[in-house]
């Protein structure tokens, strides 16, 4: 391992909670006021706190004991909520659905944090609220409005790190009082040249090669405050060389991704209600090799009409148009979506929320119909703490991918959509006084999955996808966060643990060994722990990640298995105030137990590594 | 960039390949092994995930041992894609695809000896007269090739250029029969002087080849699929094709009329060839096809075969299914006649068997 040390710095702050909605927030985390739905009534969602630094999947890994496939260091990644698969979660970004229309999932590693505002993430099966894929979770993407006056803010991010690793971003936020504009800009490069152990021997080191890792984006919002008119825009271009397995060091493959998305977004007023409509762009547009490309662009329009009944109460009625072109080397293909929803919240009682809440599906077929009800009841309430009751129980459904449908050779175009039941009860405590924050939630579920859609060779020897695997999910998931002060000393402490069962109920034939097992890749246990101080301008953090033994095919054989894994993070930062300028400076080290581990079996990952961030704001 | 990570990389294999050198063991009279009998199940792995293995099934009691490569050498991994194996002369020559090497262990105790790694794409190994024989792919677009292994100096002493996709390789009395699979060719390479020393151009690609109890070859051509039309269909064209040695020419050909898996075995006696398609097993006399393809056994319990392969000392048939590489696969064994006998778990992706 070479220590590079550098220069450091950065990030708004600490790096600790995280926080369920309606808890304190530190003044150092910039979260903004996300529009998390009210109709969410019963469901498990939590406010990310904004890190600058890494892609989402890091950022939501590091918080969350939500599992992430990661093909090696800064590769592709993909995520598996609640024991499901890539393709069971909704990704949305300003109401739009984002999941790549090909492959119905979305690689995290392509999404800097730097270019996102707020982050959310449901829990369970939300597809009432947010469509197809709302299996197992929902990460819901935002871009927020900066409160800024008349002068300029700007940030200047400077990282640099282990593997060659450099990376810099520039956000300016102005306004002139009507108008209010973001941009960004960013640009990440890492080498990947880690070092890591040869299995089966004692002390021979290989270096990495083939994980080089170039990323750029630029982002750039615009408010029109007068006409309640938004412009959302992102361009991300990811030129990545493929991380290799072990076995195959001299691999080069190289991949190339740029996405852009547009969108512009409107309120009005109309009656008694609101009506917003957001009409957006996206192409994505992959190139494997600088040899064969898959291009896919979408146009979406989603326009809902919320109309408060009551001070308690709500109702929300829109519709979802989505038309996609994909083109491939294998099929060239376009296609309708149209969803219809409609959504209700009510206070029956004084302490009884209730939300129910429809959508309906319709592309080349009538899609599965999927309702939700959920209810939270405040059993105990004091001016200081507060139990809650909250309980779910929802249909979700995912409809099969272009590829799915129309790959040539094998796509099957009479797939049926997948569906899920879901249902979820849980509880949670605060506590709140002004030295002390207390928050603990315990969230018990089921969903049963089927319909599952898995590629099989067919008689004709040709892979073809059909409707096949029946999953039960089971679960229960724990999240606490404490945050205590006094006098100058701030210390917060944050622990989540995820058990997951996620058994395959039907085999692949009679008698199959996959009948009865854990999915491949769902870990039964993992949890995050994190604990912070914060003295005056000086900050610690400590980070832990435990990820369980995964099972890498579904008989789940003692061989095909990646081991467990439990890393550590050590962050120091100090905020530096320099006339009018302001410097957070951070050193971190990951890993630094320097484990070896590995996310997808046989890709290594990087042992201890550190990294140096600076953050201007002026 | 390039020649650092290149000489990265070179730096990486000397290292590796000392440390095999110094961690193999000199023991010659040693003990016989855990692995001195039985059937050896080659499991090639999902692409990419290096999880390629060698099971071991003693047919004596049915006991399958898993994995007997990762476990013998302290939990090393074989890789992906493997592609075949050889025994020759106490050693098992593991032929690993996509990581572009080849595994040589003691074949009754399955420790490792040494790698060879100067291979790009390797496919089968052979061995005859002191000299090994390694196709290799090369690439997808250059000319296959023929590595020659000197077994003594355990050095690639020359490389032989066949054709495009050089795939299985037949040794028939001295001359070894390469088929070409990107090809209509097989190429036939004279051991006594290593070089080609004829070429067989025939009427399709074949990839597989047995030798039958008339020292005729047999080559299989799993069939094509056309592509032109939406959605592509198959043209239901695979061949058996007959090749004489002596005269190396192409002396007949099997229509089957459906497309079949390139795979080819031959029973006990030679005289009948054993194919595979989905989840049936065929057999096709090598006097006398009728012409019409029925299905020895179909295994109702299946995904799909992957693997055949027969039992030269006691005719059993054994079929690898690999349960569309969800999983681990599955070997079946059947009688000649078609009746089941049993199952037990592979590795896999089991491709292949080696019955010793």
């Amino acid at each position: 391992m070479r220590p590079f040390i550098l220069i450091v710095l950065c990030l708004s702050a600490l790096q600790s909670v995280s926080q369920e909605l309606d808890t304190l927030q530190l003044e150092e985390i910039e979260v903004y006021g996300a529009p998390i739905s009210k109709y969410s009534v019963g469901s498990k969602v939590i406010r990310l706190e904004k890190n600058e630094v890494g892609t989402l999947n890091r950022l939501i890994g590091d918080q969350l004991p939500v599992y992430f496939k990661t093909y090696g260091n800064g590769q592709l990644a993909t995520v598996a909520f609640r024991g499901t698969s890539a393709s069971h979660t909704a990704v949305l970004w300003n109401g739009i659905p984002v999941n790549s229309p090909t492959l119905g999932q979305t690689d995290f590693s392509l999404w800097p944090s730097f270019l996102v505002d707020d982050i959310a993430v449901q829990f369970g099966s939300s597809a009432s609220l947010y469509g197809s894929g709302a299996i197992g979770g929902s990460v819901l993407l935002e871009s927020a409005k900066p409160q800024v006056d008349k002068k300029p803010q700007v940030k200047i991010l400077s990282q640099l790190g282990s593997f060659g690793q450099f990376t810099n971003g520039l956000s300016a936020t102005y306004s002139n009082g009507n108008v209010t504009g973001q941009t960004k800009l960013f640009h990440h490069y890492i080498e990947n040249d880690f070092s890591y152990p040869l299995k089966g021997s004692n002390d021979i080191v290989l270096k990495q090669n083939n994980a080089r890792v170039k990323q750029y984006g630029v982002s750039q919002d615009i408010y029109f405050d007068r006409q309640d008119i938004a412009f959302h825009g992102q361009l991300l271009k990811n030129d990545r060389e493929i991380q290799p397995s072990i076995a195959n060091p001299t691999g080069n493959d190289q991949l190339e991704d740029t996405n852009l998305r547009l969108a512009l977004d409107q309120e009005i007023q109309l009656g008694q209600g609101n009506l917003n409509s957001t009409v957006a762009y996206i192409i994505n547009d992959q190139y494997f090799n600088e040899d064969s490309r898959v291009v896919s662009q979408q146009f979406s329009g989603v326009a809902n009409y919320e109309l408060a009944l009551s001070s308690a109460s709500s109702v929300r009625i829109g519709t979802n148009l989505n038309h996609f072109i994909a083109e491939t080397d294998n099929y060239y293909e376009t296609d309708w979506l149209t969803d219809f929803f409609a959504a209700f919240t009510f206070q029956p009682i004084n302490d009884w929320k209730v939300s129910l809440n429809l959508r309906q599906s319709l592309d080349n077929t009538l899609r599965p119909f999927a309702p939700s009800l959920g209810s939270e009841y405040k059993i105990l309430e004091t001016t200081k703490s507060q139990l809650a009751w909250t309980a779910q129980v929802s249909r979700a459904y995912r409809l099969p991918t272009l590829n799915d449908r129309f790959w040539q050779p094998g796509g099957n175009p009479n797939l049926n959509a997948e569906e899920s039941l879901n249902v979820e009860t849980g509880f949670n405590w605060s506590h709140n006084q002004e030295d002390l924050n207390i928050n603990f939630g315990l969230t018990a579920f089921r969903n049963w999955v089927d319909e599952w859609i898995i590629w099989l060779p067919n008689e004709s020897l040709v892979w073809s996808p059909s409707n096949i695997r029946n999953v039960r999910v089971s679960g229960l998931e724990f999240t606490s966060s404490i945050s205590y002060s006094i006098a100058d000393h701030y210390f917060n402490f944050r622990g989540n643990y995820s058990f997951i069962e996620s058994i395959n109920e039907s085999g692949l034939t009679v008698n199959d060994n996959s009948e009865g097992k854990q999915l491949p890749y769902v870990p039964k246990h993992q949890f995050n722990l994190g604990l912070g101080w914060k003295y005056k301008t000086w900050q610690a953090n400590v980070d832990n990640n435990f990820t369980g033994e995964r099972y890498t095919t579904d008989d789940n054989t003692a061989f095909n298995r990646v081991d467990e894994f439990n890393l550590l993070d050590l962050r120091v930062g100090k905020e530096i105030n320099l006339n009018s300028i302001k410097i957070n400076a951070s050193i971190e080290s990951r890993n630094i137990m320097d484990v070896y581990y590995e996310n997808l079996i046989n890709r290594a990952m990087p042992g201890r590594s550190y990294l140096f961030t600076l953050l201007f704001k002026i | 960039m390039k020649s650092f990570l290149k000489s990265l990389f070179t730096s990486a294999v000397l290292l590796t390949a000392s440390f095999i050198f110094s961690s193999c063991s000199d023991d010659d009279e040693g003990p016989a092994g855990e692995f001195v009998s039985g059937v050896f199940v080659v499991n090639e792995g999902n692409f990419l995930e290096a999880d390629g293995s060698i099971t071991h099934y003693n047919s004596g009691n049915g006991t399958a041992t898993q994995a007997i490569f990762n476990s013998t050498n302290d939990g090393s991994i074989l890789g992906d894609v493997v592609q075949s194996m050889n025994i020759s002369n106490n050693l098992a020559y593991l032929v690993v695809n996509n990581s572009n090497k080849v595994e040589v262990v003691n074949a009754n105790t399955f420790e490792s000896e040494y790698t060879i790694t100067d291979v790009s794409l390797p496919r089968y190994f052979t061995a005859f007269n002191g000299k090994g024989y390694i196709t290799e792919w090369v690439s997808f677009t250059d000319p296959g090739r023929v590595s020659v292994l000197d077994l003594e100096t355990r050095e690639i002493e020359k490389t032989i250029e066949t054709g495009f996709g050089s795939e299985f390789i037949l040794n028939v009395n001295g001359n070894l029969y390469v088929s070409n699979s990107f090809t209509n060719t097989i190429s036939v390479i004279s051991t006594s002087t290593n070089e080609v020393s004829a070429t067989i151009t025939l009427s399709n690609g074949v990839t597989q080849m047995v030798l039958d109890q008339n020292q005729k070859i047999w080559a299989i051509s799993g069939g094509t699929t056309d592509y032109s039309v939406t959605p592509p269909v198959p043209n239901n064209d695979g061949k058996i094709l007959r090749i004489d040695p002596t005269s190396n020419t192409e002396e007949a050909q099997l229509s089957l009329n459906i497309n079949v898996s390139g795979r080819l075995a031959i029973n006990a006696a030679r005289n009948e060839l054993i194919i595979i398609k989905g989840t049936s097993i065929f057999k096709i006399p090598v006097d006398g096809f009728s012409g019409t393809l029925d299905p020895l056994v179909t295994e109702d319990n299946a995904i799909g075969f992957y693997g055949i392969g027969v039992d030269p000392d006691t005719n059993i048939i054994y079929a690898g299914d690999a349960r569309g590489f969800q999983g681990n696969g599955k070997v079946y064994r059947y009688r000649q006649d078609g009746t089941f006998i049993d199952s037990f778990d592979s590795g896999r992706g089991p491709n292949g068997f080696i019955f010793k």
